[in-house]
């Protein structure tokens, strides 16, 4: 197996380092970053506690080798807000107790994030047609959904 | 995970050349299926040849008559497509009802077709709206590109840069998915082209199929048609966990008429 050299920038910070070919960006962020608040549920594609933002889109980080990522942007809830200071759509997370056990949330707060900037997007349905790819074991979608409503709303 | 070498070639000729002189290679494009695929065994590759820097395979143009897609072209692309969304609607809806849109924001065009899973959505799209799907070396029908069950009539090394689909005088999907991975239990591509209806069923056997009977049937005689006239034991319908034979057939008559139903030229 061979080393490829990769740029990234992660939550601001300029990583650039010759990694595994096979190193998958998950295991990046939370072995060698420490960068734990991104969550494996799955590891199959399905549950979407993994998603990160690469270059402004939603992308499931479980799936998508980091040699993938070279030259991206990438976000992982760790930069997103402070615990001081949230992000609006922690905020309304918090506000309309949108979690209850926490494990979905980071990944959720990025779809919502991602449709909230798709205007097409405001119907309940919509919403929960967008979410497809998110799944919340405590099953607290009412929440979600009225959490990502509320931001929606203060955003515009 | 199992290890492997990484290549990421510039050009379509370094990408088949490495290709050649490699054990068990195998290109990625997103590799929304490669990646799991290799995470569960079910892949091995010795080499992975990442396309994602060659230019010649991504971007979405419109000539006359035709919309060329780029096998790089992701299925949120196509879905927001205004170009699709304008001449090939189906396709454009079709896309947007793929897996979810994390999936949606990395898998590919070309990647699905090249994996050819008889439950995927495009290829009852290409070979109902009687696409082309060109590649390094040759144009190929894409009724004749898809062969079974995960296999195509592409040679190895070979690969393929765009898709071009003819703009449709009208084209509609519906679908019947399962509610986890969201592929096709059934799923129905209908369009017209040239005012002769053609509809393609996928999900249903072990390769996307069209209905003969309906065929290059006008308006008139489609909206006429019996669906008890089309013979089902010609086309090996599947049965399994999701949906048993009679089960099939049945989500296909109602999907056809849903399709016919919803019709407006």
């Amino acid at each position: 197996m061979n080393k490829v050299k990769i740029d990234v920038k992660i939550n601001s910070i300029v990583i650039s380092k010759e990694v595994d070919a096979n190193t998958l960006l998950v295991d990046f962020l939370r072995y060698d970053l420490k960068l734990t608040g991104t969550h494996v549920g799955c590891d199959t594609s399905q549950c979407g506690s993994c998603i990160v933002m690469i270059n402004n889109k939603c992308i499931k980080s479980c799936s998508i080798l980091l040699v993938q990522c070279n030259n991206s942007i990438i976000t992982t809830v760790e930069g997103l807000g402070k615990e001081d200071k949230l992000h609006k759509i922690q905020e309304s997370f918090k506000e309309n107790h949108g979690l209850q056990c926490g494990f979905c949330t980071p990944g959720i707060l990025f779809s919502a994030l991602e449709l909230a900037k798709d205007k097409d997007i405001k119907s309940d349905h919509q919403i929960r047609d967008f979410l497809d790819g998110n799944l919340c074991r405590c099953t607290g979608y009412h929440n979600i959904v009225k959490s990502i409503k509320s931001y929606i709303n203060k955003d515009n | 995970m199992k290890k492997f070498k990484y290549h990421s070639p510039k050009s379509l000729d370094e990408s088949r050349k490495i290709f050649m002189s490699c054990e068990f290679p195998q290109y990625l494009a997103g590799g929304m299926t490669l990646l799991p695929s290799i995470k569960q065994g079910l892949s091995s590759p010795t080499d992975l040849i990442d396309l994602a820097y060659i230019n010649d395979m991504k971007g979405i143009n419109e000539d006359n008559n035709n919309i060329s897609v780029g096998s790089l072209v992701n299925h949120n692309e196509i879905a927001k497509s205004h170009l699709i969304k304008k001449y090939i609607s189906g396709l454009a809806y079709l896309a947007s009802k793929i897996a979810d849109n994390a999936v949606r924001n990395k898998g590919t065009l070309g990647g699905s077709i090249c994996n050819a899973d008889p439950a995927a959505d495009y290829p009852g799209a290409l070979i109902s709206l009687n696409a082309k799907v060109v590649t390094n070396s040759r144009e190929i029908e894409a009724r004749d590109f898809f062969i079974d069950m995960f296999e195509t009539i592409l040679e190895e090394g070979e690969i393929v840069t765009k898709i071009i689909f003819p703009k449709a005088n009208y084209s509609s999907y519906e679908k019947f998915s399962s509610q986890a991975s969201k592929y096709a239990i059934v799923g129905v591509f209908f369009s017209v082209l040239a005012k002769k209806a053609s509809i393609a069923i996928t999900g249903a056997a072990n390769k996307a199929f069209l209905i003969d009977e309906i065929e290059g049937l006008n308006i008139n005689e489609l909206q006429n048609f019996n669906l008890d006239n089309i013979n089902f034991s010609n086309y090996d319908i599947n049965s399994d966990i999701n949906a048993g034979y009679e089960y099939r057939i049945s989500l296909i008559k109602s999907l056809i008429k849903k399709s016919l139903a919803n019709l407006h030229l």
